[in-house]
């Protein structure tokens, strides 16, 4: 049998129509469009209900595969990356240490490009020996004490905890695990939760479980690719400078670090690009004018706070800065 | 028969094309609404952490942008007529609907209506914990980890009472 098939100019016709139905109603989303333009293709004979069916579902699957993950998914992405990390490096439990770094480390976020995430940005120390840092997509940012060893400064710690909140800020950790396993992870979040079955709960797990694996590997073992760290780099300059710290404490503190090809290179040294590469990457691209003490201004403090505001010594809060980190200093 | 597949297809790649280029139309207009994309806000009265806090306002609340400059948002807070700022980065112009509150509520429990709302990642936590033997009390204690901006100004600055 032979159907008589309109004119694709027909189809435009149709399609055009549709859009311009479904701006008018505003919130039909491309799913629910193309059911309803299959229904009426149906119903004047353009397409047979099989066709229409493939229609409906290869719309569906576009709309999934197009799906990024929710704010709070990628948060319990990020608490299963950190459990995972937690799970192969023991915590460092001394709570003046811990709260000495996220003090520093939460302030500093302020002046990144993403000051609000999810639950906010938190900081543990690690007890290893291998210098290393680990940043989940949530926000949570784990230093081991190997790392903080080779600090001087607090500008230095500074520089180290800045360029873990610039790989969250700049979202490199979802964006390192291949495109079709988030996908995948984000179309099966998306189930109706309200009808979610135990079964299916658990067959997500599964995939979740594979793609928490896949995300802790390149963090612990393979590391971001060589441009995005320089870019966090970039990024943790301009946020020191921006809270008041020394910029060229990130360059003075790669400079220490070990490189690839040195006995006990692990952990940092294999999953950075070479400190000489990075340093060449920072000289090659200075710090913009302004975007030092001065950027300050981001943050203006209001007319009516101002009188009650304490004047901030520079060089005060240098000498405060050096005291608190040598005392802090006994427990790296 | 094949070609009528064809043309479907052309003319599922014409609606997509044009309705994602709508979407982006309305996505460039800076003023409109737009969705709060963490936990909790604050918007406070002035575009500085350090300004007195107007009202709170949580995940998926929809609020409507005046402007934005430096980072900041200048909002109407939802239910007043009194505008405040919060943190751009805390909103979205996306619209935050996974398996949202909204699309169970209509003839389901209320346990269902509460797994939808918030449950569905905490059920899949459980169950990862569950399967795969992982310990998340660590990550629980670093979360408790919290200071206040006006805390962590006053620490980066030197105070010593911080």
């Amino acid at each position: 049998m032979k159907r008589k098939i309109p004119s694709p100019a027909f189809f435009f016709l149709l399609a055009m129509g549709t859009i311009v139905f479904a701006s008018l109603t505003s919130c039909l989303t491309l799913s629910e469009s193309m059911d309803m333009l299959a229904s009426q293709a149906v119903s004047q004979g353009l397409l047979d209900r099989y066709q229409a069916v493939m229609l409906k579902t290869a719309a569906k699957a576009a709309v999934e595969a197009s799906r990024s993950l929710t704010p709070e998914e990628e948060y319990y992405v990020g608490r299963a990356v950190a459990a995972n990390i937690l799970s192969n490096y023991p915590p460092y439990n001394r709570p003046e240490l811990n709260a000495y770094i996220n003090k520093i480390g939460q302030g500093l976020a302020l002046y990144s490009s993403r000051p609000a995430i999810f639950m906010g940005y938190h900081f543990m120390v690690l007890d290893s020996e291998e210098i290393n840092a680990f940043a989940s997509p949530g926000g949570h940012i784990l230093v081991t004490r190997g790392l903080l060893r080779k600090v001087r400064s607090e500008d230095e710690l500074a520089a180290v905890l800045a360029h873990e909140i610039a790989h969250v800020a700049l979202g490199h950790g979802l964006a390192s695990v291949q495109g079709a396993r988030v996908t995948q992870i984000a179309a099966e979040f998306a189930i109706d939760a309200g009808k979610a079955t135990g079964g299916e709960v658990a067959a997500f797990t599964s995939s979740f479980g594979d793609s928490i694996s896949e995300l802790a590997k390149i963090l612990i073992l393979s590391g971001y690719s060589q441009t995005y760290e320089f870019q966090a780099d970039l990024e943790a300059r301009r946020i020191i400078a921006a809270a008041g710290y020394d910029p060229n404490a990130l360059a003075s503190l790669i400079g220490r670090l070990p490189s690839r090809d040195e006995k006990g290179g692990a952990g940092f040294a294999v999953t950075h690009p070479d400190p000489s590469s990075r340093i060449g990457a920072l000289n090659a691209q200075p710090l913009e004018p302004g975007k030092g003490h001065a950027a300050r201004k981001v943050w203006p403090i209001p007319r009516q706070e101002k009188q009650n505001e304490r004047a901030v010594d520079p060089v005060l809060a240098s000498f405060i800065r050096v005291d608190r980190f040598t005392a802090i200093k006994a427990y790296f | 028969m094949r070609r009528s597949m064809y043309c479907a297809l052309a003319l599922f790649l014409m609606i997509g094309a044009g309705i994602s280029s709508l979407q982006a139309q309305v996505s460039a207009k800076a003023p409109g609404t737009m969705t709060v994309q963490v936990a909790k806000s604050q918007i406070r009265d002035a575009p500085s952490v350090i300004a007195p806090i107007l009202a709170f306002v949580e995940y998926r609340t929809k609020v409507t942008v005046y402007e934005s400059k430096d980072g900041w948002a200048k909002v109407q807070i939802p239910g007043s007529t009194r505008l405040g700022y919060m943190f751009l980065s805390a909103l979205t112009e996306k619209n935050i609907s996974a398996s949202d509150a909204g699309k169970a509520a209509s003839g389901v429990s209320t346990t269902e209506i509460a797994l939808a709302g918030k449950g569905f990642s905490d059920a899949v936590e459980q169950s990862y914990k569950n399967t795969a033997h992982i310990d998340y009390s660590w990550v629980d204690v670093m979360e408790h980890y919290e200071y206040s901006p006006e805390t962590l100004i006053g620490f980066l600055n030197g105070d010593i009472q911080q």
